[in-house]
């Protein structure tokens, strides 16, 4: 079970909470279960890069920024560790034991494994696994790297023989060995699921889980040819429009076999699941349809999908992509790129989301995480190399935003072209506290008013 | 421990009737809501290997003879390797292309999934990638026909910057060197270390044996088995040869058809594409049976900037070569939508609707293409005769091709 | 004072809660005892919510090979901790003895216990399960603490369990390492006769071959899954062995 004892983090000091256990939410609250949690102030966020030709140095990196407000260096850029090569830099996540962040790369199917723990504020590259799609046996394009206890269970968008949509689940130990190939359910095998309706593609995008209902869960979205692609070439390719996933998969956690494939057409991405014991539903969004979705257990067990909502005028293509729940299962976060949105949803009835707010963030926006408390939420702009927009509008941005349960208020923001970065994607939180270290004296604030009242009003 | 890998796996089964002959993400009827999905198994893609020297030697019914030089050359060996180099994703600057990777076995040994394939890093290929499938009988190579050798024109997706990429031709040849299985391969095949000059030869040879002919229509012809071909599919060839013209450059001889005249032409579809002002909304398909209207506006905002394509124009920088194209053979056409020289039709009837409307008119259209004014019934039977141009053993090309090993990097452990 | 704790516990960022096993740990044990009213128990302490797989549907891929060690057994002699999962499945757990939250080091022996039992009361299963806890708190889980705690829990010695401990921190660091089994002292460990550790709960499950074929945290540590999987681990070895199988 996922929950914890609400019990342990009443503290107003409490600021992690670790377990197995956990509660939380935001970029917490997107987090797998199993791992460690930041529930107080964060010291860092981590931002994986995308490398771009003619900009700084070329190459994808692990950027850090400083985001606790008692540091000397707040809202600065402290570090910057390049990897080589441009890889399509993409999503990362840590170990549960959150020692390490693996980042992957679409392109390369290059994983990056970097220590974040022997010193947070300059994560070193540990490890480099370059042999992922020859040991997995053809998969391609590692994108959701998920902590399981001591393994990464680590989601994949496509494949050696075609680069389609076809591809697989990929188990590996916290070690960095391979252990197991789960491959999505085809038609021709369905590997014991049941094809609940019409699809069943084999795409893949996300994975979460809900261990107390040993249920596991994959979206799909589309092969190497699709996320490689200029996104306005592609739009107009009609082939290429037709290779979009339409399904989510419903799997046995433990046993790690697929029991049903359930119709979420147009492009279900991000997988964000309650929180709550009682609550055994998960959201997601469809990229090209614009809808909200609820995958939900019904009285007698059994797994639907429903759409739920529309997000903001579906046929103008708002194209949801990242997706935040809060911790009390009350509010969904979506973001949609083309308009650069940041839109919160009520969703205190799963079954009937409203939209309460909205604000434009930037000319084009992807990524969000939130603290735990909520109180925190930061952007970033970058969807794929080749789908970011083209020109002026091409805006590479981290931007940290307060939420007071009414308004966002803009921090500071850090322009990634600027800072001769690249192209800033998803971002990881990091802190002193999860190692049971001290923030060095050096680079605390001796005064800090504001820091200890936020603290102290949690 | 070591998951099976995708592809190389083979079957003792000599039936090949699991082959698919298509993509085996089947996206047939996708524009309509009652699409369901009619998806393969990536492990259970298997295929079984052919004895292609034999295939590269044997002449097949409807096809000429090829030169002495080329049948004397055919060396087991050499085709084994050029198979291997052909299927190697690590011949890529960053381990991630292989010449298989557009030119896919089970989808006609072209892309049946993009209009235009893309290569290095996502970057945008201008053209469709033409089907493999006798390439062998081609005089010159690429939609503007800039090559003349396939050992030769290999080289050209090696190092394309939006392509395979490869910073040199002496770095391919010290990834292959690299390769303690190629070095055997080489010395067993040519007696050599890997160089520019065999390892071009190698992946020719292979591509030479992909050769697939004695199609129904042969039979019917050339072959004289009167019932090879249905009535309407004889219907559909006579007006192939007459009412419609195709045979002007889709040549059909008396002893053999290539289906190609090896020249080229400009059918306006080039032009049309450089002259044309785009329309102000596209139609954008985000589900089956889900369709919606987007304006250009937004397309550019996340496009880049097409690239332009004059056709043979920018082989030679004559004006009257402008948007001038390859004719492509047909054999096997339906096994390698979509089509032209852009990708830009999704079937076969779409290309016939294209010819029977006369093409683009602009001052440099072929005298050849002319308003046909062919009735769907007609343009129906053309389209049904194009489907049996198709090769009697393509089966048996394409399950090597699914027995081919991929090659994708392996790091042996420290230990 | 009271004020002084919380600017140095902001500043270190508390560790709360890993498993609960660290919870307790704060000056402000009793504001939490407090908010522990209700306090939410593992799955392993009830009825598992959900049918655990059915032995043998399903398969346990190799983790990786299961790290070795010098430990000490309860009677203080030194150990190869690989010899002790020879010919046995062997079910390892890492505890330390005065962990006292009840979803930490008590749930993992509780589950061990039961699943322990269970195992040994099936037929043909009796003696083919092994059971090591082992202590990360050799300062003062001594052997004599470790055969005490041993006699407290396995009297009729009807399971094949072995208390173990190390003879120093550095005796015990590298073999928690090649676990990754996560173990952070608390800061407040001041040797007021005990401990105080927060540690990612963690129970291996290791293969005649010494290969580590699963690991369960608190969500998964439940008799029902580990009794089901230890069967699985022996349906496969009963396969492996028999007579047309050889190869």
């Amino acid at each position: 079970m996922n929950c914890i004892s609400r019990s342990i983090v009443v503290s107003f000091l409490a600021v992690l909470a670790i377990g197995t256990s956990a509660t939380s939410s935001a970029d917490e609250t997107c987090m797998s279960p199993y791992m460690a949690k930041i529930v107080g102030q964060e010291d860092f966020v981590y931002v994986w890069t995308l490398g771009r030709e003619g900009l700084g140095d070329e190459q994808d990196k692990m950027v850090t920024i400083d985001v606790n407000p008692i540091s000397t260096q707040y809202g600065k850029v402290i570090n910057s560790v390049s990897v080589g090569g441009r890889n399509e830099a993409h999503h990362s996540g840590f170990t549960d034991d959150r020692k390490y962040l693996w980042a992957g790369g679409l392109d390369s199917n290059k994983i990056f494994i970097f220590d974040v723990h022997t010193d947070p504020a300059k994560p070193t590259l540990h490890k480099t696994i370059n042999n992922f799609v020859a040991k997995s046996g053809g998969v391609v394009g590692p994108h959701t790297f998920y902590a399981l206890a001591g393994r990464m269970m680590i989601t994949a968008l496509s494949n050696n023989v075609d680069h389609g949509g076809r591809t697989a689940l990929v188990e590996y130990s916290n070690q960095g060995e391979y252990i197991a190939t789960h491959w999505n359910p085809t038609d021709q095998d369905l590997r014991g699921a049941v094809k609940s309706g019409d699809y069943a593609d084999g795409y893949g995008y996300d994975v979460r889980v809900l261990p107390r209902r040993n249920a596991m869960f994959t979206s799909s979205f589309t092969g190497w040819s699709n996320y490689m692609m200029d996104f306005g070439t592609m739009l107009q390719d009609g082939e290429a429009m037709k290779r979009f996933g339409n399904t989510m998969v419903k799997w046995n956690l433990h046993s790690r076999k697929p029991e049903k494939v359930l119709d979420v057409p147009g492009a279900p991405l991000e997988i964000r699941c309650a929180w709550q014991p009682d609550h055994n539903y998960c959201f997601t969004t469809t990229a090209l349809t614009s809808k909200i979705w609820l995958i939900y257990e019904d009285d007698k067990g059994e797994w639907h999908s429903k759409a739920v909502a529309d997000i903001g005028d579906p046929s103008k293509i708002p194209l949801p992509v990242d997706i935040s729940i809060t911790s009390d299962d009350k509010g969904l976060w979506v973001q949609t790129f083309m308009d650069g949105k940041t839109r919160y949803f009520d969703i205190s009835d799963p079954f009937a989301p409203k939209q309460v707010y909205e604000k434009v963030i930037g000319s084009q926006l992807n990524m969000i995480s939130q603290s735990w408390d909520g109180k925190r939420a930061y952007f970033t702009s970058s969807l794929l190399k080749n789908w970011d927009k083209k020109g002026a509008a091409d805006e590479q941005f981290f931007k940290s935003y307060t939420w007071n349960g009414k308004d966002l208020k803009l921090e500071f923001e850090i322009d990634f072209k600027a800072e001769k970065l690249g192209s800033a994607h998803q971002m990881r939180f990091g802190a002193y506290g999860l190692y049971g270290m001290q923030r060095p004296s050096a680079t605390t604030q001796s005064a800090s008013p504001s820091a200890g009242s936020e603290l102290a009003s949690q | 421990m070591m998951a099976s890998s995708i592809g190389n796996a083979e079957q003792a089964n000599t039936s090949l009737d699991h082959i698919r002959l298509a993509p085996g993400d089947d996206k047939t009827r996708y524009q309509q809501s009652s699409y369901k999905t009619n998806s393969l198994s990536l492990p259970m893609r298997r295929g079984k290997v052919a004895k292609l020297h034999e295939i590269a030697k044997t002449p097949q019914l409807g096809l000429p003879a090829l030169p002495r030089n080329i049948i004397e050359q055919v060396d087991r060996n050499k085709i084994e390797l050029g198979r291997k180099l052909f299927f190697d994703r690590r011949l890529s600057h960053n381990k991630t292309m292989s010449c298989a990777m557009c030119h896919i076995p089970e989808q006609g040994f072209s892309s049946n999934e993009v209009s235009r394939p893309i290569g290095f890093e996502g970057r945008a290929i201008k053209r469709n990638a033409p089907t493999l499938l006798n390439i062998a009988f081609a005089k010159r190579l690429f939609w503007d026909a800039r090559e003349n050798q396939l050992a030769q024109q290999a080289w050209s997706p090696l190092l394309a910057a939006n392509e395979m990429n490869n910073v040199s031709i002496g770095a391919v040849i010290e990834v292959i060197n690299d390769d303690p299985e190629y070095r055997s391969l080489f010395d067993k095949a040519f007696r050599q270390a890997p160089d520019m000059l065999n390892i071009g030869q190698a992946i020719a040879q292979y591509e030479r044996s992909l050769i697939a002919a004695n199609s129904r229509f042969d039979q019917w012809l050339y072959g004289n088995i009167g019932d090879a071909l249905s009535k309407q599919e004889i219907a559909g060839y006579r007006l192939f040869i007459g009412k419609a013209g195709c045979s002007s450059c889709h040549t059909i001889n008396r002893n053999d058809a290539l289906f190609t005249d090896q020249n080229l032409h400009n059918t306006g579809l080039g032009y049309s594409n450089s002259m044309t002002k785009i329309s102000d909304t596209v139609t954008v398909q985000l589900a089956p049976g889900v369709t919606t209207q987007m304006k250009q506006s937004v397309i550019q905002s996340v496009g880049g900037i097409k690239e332009n394509d004059l056709g043979r124009y920018e082989v030679t920088s004559k004006p009257s070569d402008r948007w001038k194209f390859k004719t492509p053979s047909l054999r096997n056409v339906e096994l390698t939508a979509p089509y032209m020289h852009d990708g830009s039709f999704k079937s076969l009837y779409d290309v016939l609707a294209f010819y029977s409307d006369g093409g683009v008119e602009h001052q440099l259209l072929s005298p050849l293409i002319r308003r046909l004014n062919l009735s769907k019934l007609e343009q129906g039977q053309i389209v049904g005769f194009l489907k049996t141009l198709t090769g009697s053993e393509v089966r048996t090309l394409v399950a090597d091709g699914l027995a081919a090993p991929i090659g994708d990097t392996i790091i042996e452990p420290d230990d | 004072m009271l004020k002084a704790v919380v600017v140095t516990k902001l500043m270190c960022a508390v560790i709360c809660g890993i498993s609960l096993c660290g919870l307790s740990v704060s000056a402000f044990a009793s504001d939490l005892k407090a908010d522990r009213q209700g306090v939410y128990l593992a799955p392993g302490w009830g009825k598992l919510s959900f049918e655990a797989p059915a032995v043998g549907t399903y398969s346990l891929p190799v983790i990786s090979q299961a790290a070795d060690g010098i430990v000490l057994s309860s009677d203080g002699e030194s150990q190869q901790l690989a010899e002790l999962m020879d010919d046995k499945v062997t079910l390892l757990s890492f505890i330390y003895r005065t962990c006292d939250d009840v979803n930490g080091c008590p749930l993992s022996t509780m589950v061990l216990y039961t699943t322990g039992n269970k195992i040994a009361e099936q037929q043909g299963l009796k003696g083919k399960l092994r059971i090591l806890t082992l202590s990360f708190d050799p300062e003062f889980d001594t052997p004599k603490v470790m055969k005490e705690f041993s006699q407290s829990i396995n009297a009729g010695k009807t399971i094949d369990w072995h208390f173990l401990t190390s003879q120093s921190d550095q005796a015990i660091k590298p073999i928690l390492e090649s676990y990754q089994q996560s173990v952070v002292p608390d800061a407040t460990n001041q040797g007021e006769g005990r401990n105080k550790f927060s540690h990612i709960l963690r129970v291996y499950l290791i293969d005649r071959k010494k290969q580590i074929r699963n690991i369960y945290s608190m969500s998964f540590l439940h008799p029902d899954i580990l009794i089901n999987d230890v069967k699985t681990l022996l349906l496969e070895d009963a396969i492996a062995e028999a007579p047309n199988n050889k190869k």
